[in-house]
């Protein structure tokens, strides 16, 4: 009973988490810089080396955007699949 | 209020004895403080211990035998460190107020004018929120470079409300929900108009949920490091995280000591302002007026 009650906050909190783990930076960047020989990179390290330390502004951003899909996906299913039910408001069966 | 306490406490009787209250308050308080205290500890014990110690394989881990100061001698002398602290502290607490005087009008405004779209309007800055730093940092460093502001500190204060705004107006706005809409009635029957309405009543009741989104905002922007690492390269416009995560790693070499102690250095002021404000800040999470 509490956990159905509790959807609308684990939506919250799943697409934050969810979100700032894919896109995370600065815990690869500090911890290996996406070495050695490239093999700990993440999407946004990855674009990160070819953009600013690279000079190749328009690949990091191809890259950034290859990101986008993906998190709209992660926040569609959150808002989507974790909404409050019509029965959870008072609403008829669904 | 003590007969409440009493009714509040009566289903915990059986913490009562003193083996059971070891067993279910005092060892997972323990453990949870060892989790929570063992990094700065870590920290504070190898910003202390000459570079002989740091690196031999003998010896315990856990204690330091002949401390010393020259990691920190070496941070705060031959670094710029001391400048990378006063940019931090003036990037964080200029951006955190601007961040928070925009977000307080924003709230007030969705939450309360009921304008036409005003749920969207709050749906749409809750996704400028779940836009990451790492998408928007290139184009921001390209807005940057041509406002010709790449690598002076207004780059910074500029560009951390991108996120601290969204994230204190989402805050602001659960709060400002809070708050009996009756208040402002009678204030309005009163003749009060809407900006004495949100400076004479709405403000001063929604003092804690300013000061705990202050902090998320002060925190968030001290910690930031994409924008920071992007926008600024001469040393002495650094910030403490940047700084010390590029100057005191030479290619290969870690520079354990000065780092840890830049470390440690770097988090205290965040934790001298939890620790100021923490009474505000649980009284914040559990809503304003009580009824």
């Amino acid at each position: 009973m509490t956990l159905p009650l509790l959807t609308p906050i684990i939506a919250v909190v799943m697409t934050f988490s969810v979100l700032f783990t894919f896109t995370d930076f600065q815990l690869i960047y500090v911890i290996t810089r996406g070495g050695p020989l490239n093999a700990t990179h993440l999407m946004a390290t990855l674009s990160f080396q070819r953009a600013i330390s690279g000079g190749a502004l328009g690949e990091g951003a191809a890259i950034s955007i290859a990101m986008v899909p993906f998190l709209l996906a992660a926040i569609m299913v959150s808002y989507f699949g974790l909404q409050r039910r019509a029965w959870q408001q008072g609403g008829g069966d669904k | 209020m003590s007969q409440e306490q009493a009714v509040d406490t009566a289903g915990m009787s059986y913490l009562e004895s003193a083996p059971r209250k070891l067993v279910t308050v005092y060892l997972p308080l323990a453990i949870f403080l060892f989790v929570l205290l063992f990094p700065f500890y870590w920290m504070g014990i190898t910003s202390f211990k000459p570079n002989n110690e740091l690196l031999s394989r003998e010896g315990n881990p856990f204690w330091v035998i002949e401390p010393t100061l020259a990691h920190v001698k070496k941070l705060l002398f031959d670094t710029s460190y001391p400048e990378w602290m006063w940019n931090t502290m003036l990037v964080s607490v200029v951006s955190t107020f601007a961040s928070l005087t925009a977000a307080v009008l924003a709230a007030y405004a969705i939450e309360r004018l009921r304008f036409k779209g005003a749920r969207h309007v709050g749906l749409a800055i809750f996704l400028a929120y779940l836009v990451p730093p790492s998408i928007l940092f290139i184009p921001l460093a390209s807005v940057v470079f041509q406002l010709g502001l790449f690598d002076t500190r207004w780059a910074l204060i500029l560009t951390y409300p991108t996120f601290l705004i969204p994230f204190c107006t989402w805050l602001l706005m659960g709060y400002f929900r809070s708050i009996p809409y009756e208040l402002e009635e009678c204030a309005l029957i009163d003749g009060a108009t809407r900006w004495q309405i949100l400076t004479r009543i709405i403000l001063p009741l929604a003092v804690p949920g300013l000061i705990s989104a202050g902090i998320f905002a002060f925190t968030l922007s001290w910690n930031e490091f994409i924008y920071a690492l992007t926008f600024v390269s001469s040393s002495e416009i650094k910030t403490i995280p940047v700084g010390v995560v590029t100057e005191l790693v030479e290619g290969d070499v870690y520079h354990w000591g000065s780092l840890m102690a830049g470390a440690l250095l770097g988090s205290l002021p965040v934790a001298f302002v939890y620790s100021f404000f923490v009474e505000y800040y649980v009284s914040g999470m559990t809503g304003s007026v009580k009824e």
